[in-house]
């Protein structure tokens, strides 16, 4: 019997369940969305019944917000979150609507939207906009859309940072994501700022596509497959032809490149999982490590409350945006309980998800007003959407605090720069 | 009102309350008989419930026993028709292994030909297409019509017929002895388990029809019968390996088929003799564990790290004919035994052997006889007519609905309970929210589903809930929901300190099927029961069932 | 990353042996592969219930006296265990959740089926009495369900108090705040979802007017209800116990109890205010062993980054939590592969499940400090605490609670009191 029920770990993952219900009690929609089976019965329980008969695949899967707080939870390894996209992918027969498709081709609307950027925001702003997206796509009225900036993260790069780049010792690939391009490129020139100073050129990865999460999320799945493949082949070439490791600012964009790109996607990113990082936790362990040091402004005074994001606790790796964090002497830090924001991804850009999509995220919004800080940290954009939208608080990825926080001359010195 | 307040007179009185005596019951009430069928615990309680559920294409039989073979496919045809609600169509393999004999698969295919099996020689690499689970090194594969068949449904089916046709069933009533006048039967003496006492039901016939126990009520009457029991040990895996059956195409031995039943996979079996002590409290070894994992991890590789939820085992009824008393020539065969002419005892009809998938045949046999006996002349309706749950209905039509659920807008448990009880399920009430609050999550059971077998498929305790149902059966065997199915059955009257007992004796029962696996997540599952019921509840501190099998 | 001690595993002994390092001033860090489900699920704990014959223990300290040298309780000794036994009632109290009882004599609580069992300490508004006669004290109970939760056995409750002599009536109540949990599917109805609604002020008035309603009724004297309120607020009974005519208890649930989640939060959000680092849904991949020492461990989440301590504690439960794993072939300790406590019981299994569980005392091997061992050599700065432990049957002699804890105060002392340990 050598070998034989040594270890019972089926590929399916639902083997391991005890039934202990302990993941229900932390899912965010189950609380607010009766429609919601809950990830014991979505997830391993419902598995069972779909290996069974197909016909038992049940659409109000798709209620689930993928955000992986039962797969944190879960004390006996399974991986709720993941069976149930797994089951979306094979089973549903819905097809993405129109309104599915834009919101998840962030990186093709976010094209366009730059171009026009001054027009996109003011009308996406416009109540009776709002008002006809609602009417005709169901993107919720309520719903304040992040703003397009004028110019992309790379033009940026281009024309300010790219020439002094190479000047470095070491370097990484930055992959920026849809959200730096498009909507936010000062996070990217941050990370720049900051990664110059400890002594990284910054890249470019180049052939950079969109990770995917918001195609997964909305059933695009062989658009999703085209894009991991080649973000595979972008990370492939920067790490063994380039010998740069990637890093990202988005806990999301990291998350799917390492995970689910293979769980869900079958795509292998087995040789270079490792090689995908979030800055933070880069940053924190090249500190950590004493290869690198960063010194602070001794000015920079600030409440600042930090936000793990879902995506961010399944990595686990909220500890090295809070030590970083805590290294700045005059930021006075307040860890919030993790829960979830409720927006996950495009999730709560939908008419009919909006209500709950609010109802999730209301105990974060009421801590985070109990904790009235200047700012809060979060590492995911659109947690920082939900939030802004939902509290009058401004929300920054650790990043820039960093950025914000740091002595630049003091650091390059530190770092036997200057 | 007291059942037996008068005295109560049958035309039959059918012993047993497995598939044969559910089918015979259901047989002679549908041509016209006076029936009662009696048992002494549950309806499937001994071997019906305890084997692969395998709808037997006869492919198995066809090389070494041709008469079997022909009748398993006749039967396997009827009951696709007749049982469409307990019958799923899987398909089924027989694949030839890389160091089993290839040229065993010509004869075997031949030999199905002969009995009128279909069997198509495929591809293997069709076959691994078509049943992904199969051990890719397979060097041949054979497409036979083998299915699955959900035995459980099948007898309450049988019985619930047999009551809409006039029969009386009663359960939990153990016959003491077989009432004699003159040489012949006239009815039996009975003991009420629960009321604990003695009760007498007559009639012109007995039909013993108690499978392997049938040895022990035909001693009751001086009678001798050669059974020998043959104890099969099966494993059950926690979900669903295959979804087509697949046998090992060689000549029949341990472990080789795998079954894919409702939400689970099943490998048997094991064949040893027991001593008749034994064969109330059959316990699976660790040999047989062993012996199941090996050569089931040949056909399927996936079963050497898929937890295993249980452990069971049956006892086949074999019968030796009369002229062999040492059981040489053990026959797998239906066996009908007059004991009129046989041993001079009139009133009195044996009828064993045979196999799950034959029941119907064995009951046509069997009442026949009884007919001719009786002088009535009536013939058999039991292949033609439809068993209920498996007639449409409204609205309903079971191939399209029945276990495939394309009832998009009901909740879960309502489309495990049509998948499972087939038409029957319009009887199911769950108007209020109440009703539809689950018991049996793993599973799918509500209140709804537990009432309507509580009120309409004689369940009354834990155990018969679990096999009308599946409660309690899904992946943590009865640990999250058999105390909440308790408080059900307690809240819709049933005494609490009784319900109690119950409860610790299916706790109890629970274990004795995990034992044998006890290691991995079901080990663990184990415990967290323990924690439960004996560190939580203390469950362990109330008094168990005066009448468990185990006394 | 470098910590004083880092512990392994989310139990109970996990974030007590925490609690009290970090409050010394430890840097501590606690590695759990995911959320314990069965913390304080009784809302009392055991420190000794029965003895080995299965009698019900009055004093647990006398009775410590019998117990065999391989028991946790022994090792530690006696007068120890009870100075420990102070300290768990601190660490709670300290926590925001008052306990009641004494290691001197054990009180009752009523089980979920209307057992009664020993205990130790209990939370406020547990269903509980100095002795089973005492029950009738609590004069007539109304026994009250929420419509639609069917984990709240009323009708066991109502025969167990029957056999004490308690007259009881059984009755339901519905919250309209839960219609939209009752018309949901499936694992709607339970336990903690019904805690994560009924939250506000508001909320308690209603409540407590439908309880007041019922109790007037029936002219009773005792109200028991399941423990389904307060997820996040350990005072919940007792706000609603001032707004009701009558004497509140709850009732344990089935897992995952409100209570027990309740006790979990407070300890969680507490050992993070003092300064501990959490690590969740993160597993144990591999540790360094140098020089007799645990250097380092590594997870799957932290991957190439290595978990540096001065000592570590390894508090990963038993089977059910998979601290220990049994295969075919034997029991195994599954991170670090860590020497298991040699198996003196004729069998690994009972067939009887209510008779005891060999495996129950399945544990890894330790010295008389708790610390383990690799390939028989025993590691200077790495301790198990809880039921890793082994040695006992907790679950028979009730004693779970008051291993886990008590080891896990016990582990935390030790190491403080190694040179340089307290800071």
């Amino acid at each position: 019997m050598t070998g034989i029920q040594e270890k019972t770990a089926s590929v399916n993952n639902l083997e391991e369940c005890l039934k202990c219900t302990v993941c229900t009690v932390y899912c965010p929609v189950t609380a607010v969305n009766p429609g919601y089976p809950g990830p014991k019965q979505a997830g391993p329980d419902g598995e069972r019944y779909r290996l069974k008969n197909s016909a038992y695949y049940d659409e109000s899967l798709r209620k689930c917000l993928n955000c992986k707080r039962c797969e944190v939870a879960c004390p006996s390894g399974v991986r709720p979150a993941d069976i149930i996209q797994a089951a979306r992918i094979r089973y549903s027969k819905h097809s993405p609507s129109l309104r599915d498709r834009l919101l998840a081709s962030t990186d093709f609307v976010g094209g366009i939207a730059t171009v026009m950027a001054p027009i996109v925001n003011g009308m996406l702003s416009l109540r009776p906009v709002k008002v006809l997206m609602d009417k005709t796509i169901g993107v919720d009225a309520h719903r304040q859309f992040p703003a397009y900036s004028g110019e992309k993260f790379t033009t940026w790069w281009h024309r300010e940072a790219e020439k002094g780049q190479s000047a470095f010792s070491k370097h990484i690939s930055y992959f920026h994501g849809c959200y730096v391009q498009y909507n936010f490129p000062r996070l990217g020139r941050d990370l720049v700022k900051i990664m110059n100073a400890v002594g990284y050129g910054v890249h470019l990865l180049s052939g950079e596509r969109c990770c995917g999460v918001a195609k997964i999320a909305n059933g695009l799945i062989g658009d999703a497959c085209r894009d991991a493949q080649r973000n595979m082949e972008a990370v492939r070439r920067s790490v063994f032809k380039e010998n740069r490791t990637v890093v990202a600012t988005s806990s999301t964009c990291v998350l799917t490149m390492r995970d689910e790109y293979s769980e869900l996607l079958g795509v292998d990113n087995s040789d270079v999982r490792s090689n995908i990082n979030l800055a933070t936790r880069f940053l924190h362990t090249l500190v950590d490590s004493g290869e690198i040091k960063i010194a602070f402004r001794k000015d920079y005074l600030k409440n600042v409350a930090y936000h793990t994001p879902c995506h961010m606790a399944r990595l686990g790796w909220g500890v090295h945006s809070v030590e970083l964090l805590k290294m700045i002497p005059g930021l006075n830090l307040n860890v919030l309980q993790q829960e979830c924001c409720g927006m996950s991804g495009t999730y709560g850009f939908k008419k009919e998800n909006y209500k709950y999509s609010q109802a999730i995220g209301q105990t974060l919004f009421d801590n985070i007003s109990a904790a009235n800080p200047d700012v809060v940290a979060t590492d995911c954009e659109t947690c920082k959407w939900q939030i802004e939208m939902s509290t009058p608080y401004k929300v920054l990825n650790p990043v820039s605090i960093i950025a914000e926080a740091l002595d630049v001359d003091e650091t390059r010195k530190l770092n036997g720069l200057c | 009102m007291d059942y037996f307040a008068e005295k109560k007179y049958y035309d039959v009185i059918i012993i047993g309350g497995g598939i044969t005596g559910a089918g015979t019951a259901r047989d002679c009430a549908m041509r016209g008989l006076k029936t009662l069928l009696v048992e002494r615990f549950d309806f499937t309680a001994g071997a019906t419930g305890r084997n692969h559920g395998l709808l037997h294409s006869g492919a198995r039989y066809a090389v070494t026993d041709k008469e079997s073979a022909s009748e398993c496919i006749t039967e396997n045809m009827i009951l696709r028709r007749i049982a469409r609600h307990c019958v799923e169509d899987t398909g089924g393999l027989f694949v030839t292994l890389q160091d089993d004999d290839l040229g065993y698969q010509a004869k075997f295919v031949e030999s199905c030909r002969a009995s009128g099996i279909n069997a198509e020689v495929i591809d293997p690499a069709e076959a691994r297409r078509l049943e992904p689970a199969v051990n890719p090194g397979i060097i041949g594969a054979v497409r036979v019509p083998d299915g699955a068949v959900d035995p459980f449904r099948l007898t309450i089916s049988n019985v619930v017929d047999a009551v809409r046709n006039g029969a009386d069933v009663l359960t939990f009533h153990e016959v003491q002895s077989l009432i004699i006048v003159g040489g012949k039967v006239v009815g039996v003496r009975m003991l009420d388990k629960r009321g604990k006492r003695e009760v007498e039901a007559y009639s012109s016939l007995v039909i013993n029809a108690a499978g392997i126990w049938g040895y022990l009520v035909a001693k009751k009457a001086g009678i001798t019968i050669n059974m020998f029991p043959a104890k099969g040990a099966l494993l059950i895996f926690g979900h669903r390996i295959n979804n087509m059956v697949i046998n090992r195409c060689r000549k029949p031995a341990d472990a080789d088929i795998l079954v894919p039943g409702d939400t689970i996979s099943l490998i048997g079996t094991t064949s040893s003799r027991v001593p008749y002590e034994d064969i109330d409290n059959m316990r699976v070894t660790r040999d047989e564990v062993d012996v199941l994992l090996r050569e089931g991890s040949l056909i399927a590789p996936v079963l050497a790290n898929t937890r295993i939820i249980r452990a069971y085992a049956g006892v086949r009824p074999l019968v030796a004919a009369d002229n062999d008393p040492s059981g040489r020539s053990i026959s797998r065969g239906i066996v009908c035994l007059d004991h009129a002419s046989r041993d001079g005892l009139d009133g009195f009809i044996t009828i064993t052997g045979g196999k799950l998938m034959t029941y119907r045949l064995m009951a046509e046999k069997a009442v026949d006889m009884a007919c001719a006996k009786l002088g009535r002349n009536a013939v058999c309706r039991t292949a033609e007519t439809m068993l209920p749950g498996s007639d449409d209905m409204p609205g309903y039509n079971v191939k399209k609905d029945c276990c495939g659920g394309l009832l998009p807008d009901q909740q879960s448990a309502v489309r495990a309970a049509t998948g499972r009880h087939g038409s029957l399920s319009r009887h199911i009430v769950c108007d209020k929210e109440s009703d539809r609050a689950v018991v049996c999550e793993c599973e799918q059971v509500s209140v709804g589903e537990i009432r309507y077998a509580m009120d309409q498929l004689h369940a009354d305790r834990l155990v018969s809930l679990r096999r009308r149902t599946r409660l309690g059966m899904g992946t943590c065997q009865g640990e999250l929901c058999a105390c909440r199915a308790a408080g059900v059955m307690a809240a819709l009257g049933k005494d609490p300190v009784s319900t109690l007992a119950d409860l610790k004796s299916f706790i109890a029962e629970r274990w004795k099927g995990m034992e044998a696996v006890a290691w991995g997540d079901t080990l663990a599952e184990a415990q967290l029961m323990e924690w439960l019921y004996v560190g939580m509840c203390g469950l362990d501190r109330v008094p168990g069932l005066s009448y468990s099998k185990k006394q | 990353m470098k910590y004083d001690t880092i512990i392994i595993g989310g139990s109970e002994a996990a974030f007590a042996s925490g609690l009290i390092l970090a409050d010394a001033g430890q840097k501590v860090a606690v590695i759990s592969h995911g959320q314990t489900f069965l913390h304080c699920s009784a809302a009392s704990l055991g420190l000794l219930g029965y003895d080995k014959d299965g009698n019900p223990v009055h004093n647990p300290v006398e009775a410590m006296a019998a117990l065999p040298d391989s028991h946790p309780y022994s090792k530690i000794g006696v007068g120890r265990v009870c100075e420990l036994a102070q300290d768990v009632k601190d660490l709670f109290v300290r926590s925001g959740i008052p306990m009641h009882g004494s290691y001197e004599r054990n009180h009752y609580r009523m089980s979920p089926i209307g057992v009664f069992k020993p205990a130790w300490l209990s939370m406020d508004t547990s269903p509980v009495a100095a002795s089973p006669d005492d029950v009738k004290t609590w004069g007539k109970v109304l026994i009250l369900g929420i419509e639609g939760f069917l984990d709240f056995f009323a009708k066991f409750i109502a025969s167990g108090l029957g056999a004490i002599g308690v007259n009881t009536e059984i009755r339901n109540i519905s919250l309209p705040e839960l219609s939209a949990l009752r018309s949901g599917s499936t694992e709607k109805m339970r336990a903690t979802n019904i805690a994560r609604v009924i939250v506000s002020e508001k909320n308690i008035e209603d409540v407590a007017l439908r309880i007041n309603i019922a109790v007037e009724s029936s002219h009773a004297d005792t109200v028991v209800m399941p423990a389904v309120f307060g997820l996040s607020d350990p005072l919940f009974g007792v706000r609603l116990q001032s707004k009701l005519k009558c004497r509140l208890m709850f009732v344990p649930t089935m897992p995952v109890s409100v209570p027990g989640l309740c006790a979990k939060g407070r300890f969680e959000s507490r050992f993070r205010q003092i300064g501990g680092t959490l690590f969740y849904g993160d597993t144990v991949s591999g540790g360094e062993f140098v020089d007799g020492s645990l250097k380092s461990v590594r997870t799957l989440n932290m991957a190439e980054t290595a978990l540096y301590a001065d000592n570590f504690i390894l508090a990963t439960g038993n089977f059910i939590n998979h601290g220990l794993v049994a295969s075919p072939s034997g029991v195994s300790e599954p991170l670090f592969g860590l020497d298991i406590m040699p198996f003196a019981e004729s069998g690994f299994t009972g067939s009887d499940f209510f008779s005891r569980q060999p495996y129950m005392k399945c544990g890894v091997a330790t010295d008389s400090d708790f610390r383990v061992a690799l390939n028989g050599n025993m590691i200077n700065n790495f301790y198990a605490a809880g039921s890793i432990l082994g040695g006992c049957d907790t679950l028979k002699e009730e004693s779970g609670a008051g291993v886990e804890y008590i080891s896990a105060i016990a582990v935390a002392k030790k190491i403080l009191e190694k040179k340089g340990g307290l800071k």
